[in-house]
């Protein structure tokens, strides 16, 4: 909705990316696999790339047990996403896998592909190397949502999502199991598999 | 990065101090004649088809965003340095065709003002010095930062 001066009277929260992949074995089941990233241009905390990657939400497995793991570059900004914005969506609030996160750093990340046909992520931390794969890629949809279309329903939300219809997370080589389902965002029908590109948190004044 | 250190001159690099430097021909190309070309700044400028067009061989991002931050790219025989400084708080923008530079998008982005700025040649500085304007309604350096930009084509209806 056009604002009557061209600058929002709020204050920007965090602006970056945020693709995320959300697998299910059994549409009718628990998430089986989860991987948020988050690549921050300004925070509170600075810049830097961090990772939350579950391939057992359901448990509280630690690494090296389990890969319920928040990779980063910077620790400050991971705690503060976890506790300012993932843990305040419904789809993680409850899981039992954040309650026992292993916090690793980072030792390299880069992207590869085009986003307008396949994208991926590399991450490598400790003995983990790590992909997301968002393949089959749909058109690009601007997202201008008020907090209370948002998943925390604090902050408002300008966001450019391009939905993934065959996404895939490896973990050194192995590929998790389960597929994306439908979720339906702000009234649009999508996936639980997207890039989040040109994404701005504003706390509204 | 597109540099023109002399804007009124039509000339390229090193001639004179006017080149773009690239990882994507297409992508810029298509950025100069659908977005930089119709930039009240930049429109008419003779430089701008002037300048010399050289592949990248590196680009290195610096900073924090919070001081300052500095965008460093290098072709053969040239390594040309942008830097912002004294950083202003950030703050989100939306901007209709009516205010928006190209006259025909919606355009949504997060803005940085710098207080102070410097563009470097081959470690050379040009002259001069960031000035103040109206921008979206408000007294404002021409020095920026913008991220998170997003430029969306109305639809028809």
């Amino acid at each position: 909705m056009p604002l009557s001066s061209p600058i929002h009277p709020g204050q920007v929260v965090w602006t970056g990316e945020n693709p995320g992949i959300l697998l299910k074995e059994d549409p009718d089941g628990p998430f089986s696999a989860i991987a948020l990233f988050f690549r921050i241009y300004l925070s509170p905390k600075g810049r830097g790339t961090v990772l939350l990657l579950l391939d057992s939400p359901e448990e509280q497995r630690t690494f090296p047990d389990g890969c319920n793991v928040l990779l980063h570059d910077n620790k400050e900004l991971a705690e503060y996403l976890l506790e300012t914005f993932i843990l305040k969506l419904p789809a993680f609030a409850a899981l039992p896998a954040c309650e026992s996160l292993s916090l690793i750093p980072m030792e390299e990340c880069r992207s590869e592909g085009d986003p307008r046909v396949r994208y991926s992520e590399i991450v490598k931390a400790h003995s983990l190397e790590i992909e997301l794969v968002w393949d089959g890629l749909g058109t690009p949809t601007a997202l201008e949502l008020p907090a209370e279309l948002t998943g925390g329903k604090e902050n408002e939300l300008y966001t450019l999502l391009i939905e993934s219809t065959n996404p895939s997370i490896h973990i050194n080589g192995q590929r998790l199991s389960g597929s994306p389902v439908e979720r339906v965002q702000a009234g649009i029908k999508t996936t639980t598999a997207f890039l989040y590109f040109s994404e701005t948190w504003i706390r509204p004044a | 990065m597109i540099i023109l250190g002399d804007p009124q001159n039509a000339q390229g690099f090193p001639d004179a101090r006017n080149l773009c430097i690239t990882t994507n021909s297409e992508l810029t190309q298509y950025l100069v004649q659908d977005f930089v070309s119709r930039f009240p700044s930049f429109r008419s400028q003779p430089a701008l088809e002037a300048m010399t067009w050289l592949e990248a061989e590196s680009h290195l991002s610096d900073g924090d965003m919070k001081t300052s931050w500095t965008e460093t790219m290098k072709a053969a025989g040239c390594e040309a340095q942008m830097h912002w400084a004294e950083l202003g708080e950030p703050f989100a923008v939306e901007v209709t065709p009516k205010d928006c530079a190209t006259g025909i998008h919606d355009m949504y982005s997060v803005f940085l003002e710098a207080r102070s700025a410097s563009i470097s040649l081959n470690g050379e500085s040009l002259s001069g010095n960031v000035c103040e304007r109206v921008f979206f309604g408000r007294e404002m350096s021409t020095a920026f930062l913008a991220v998170s930009e997003t430029w969306v084509l109305p639809s028809a209806t």
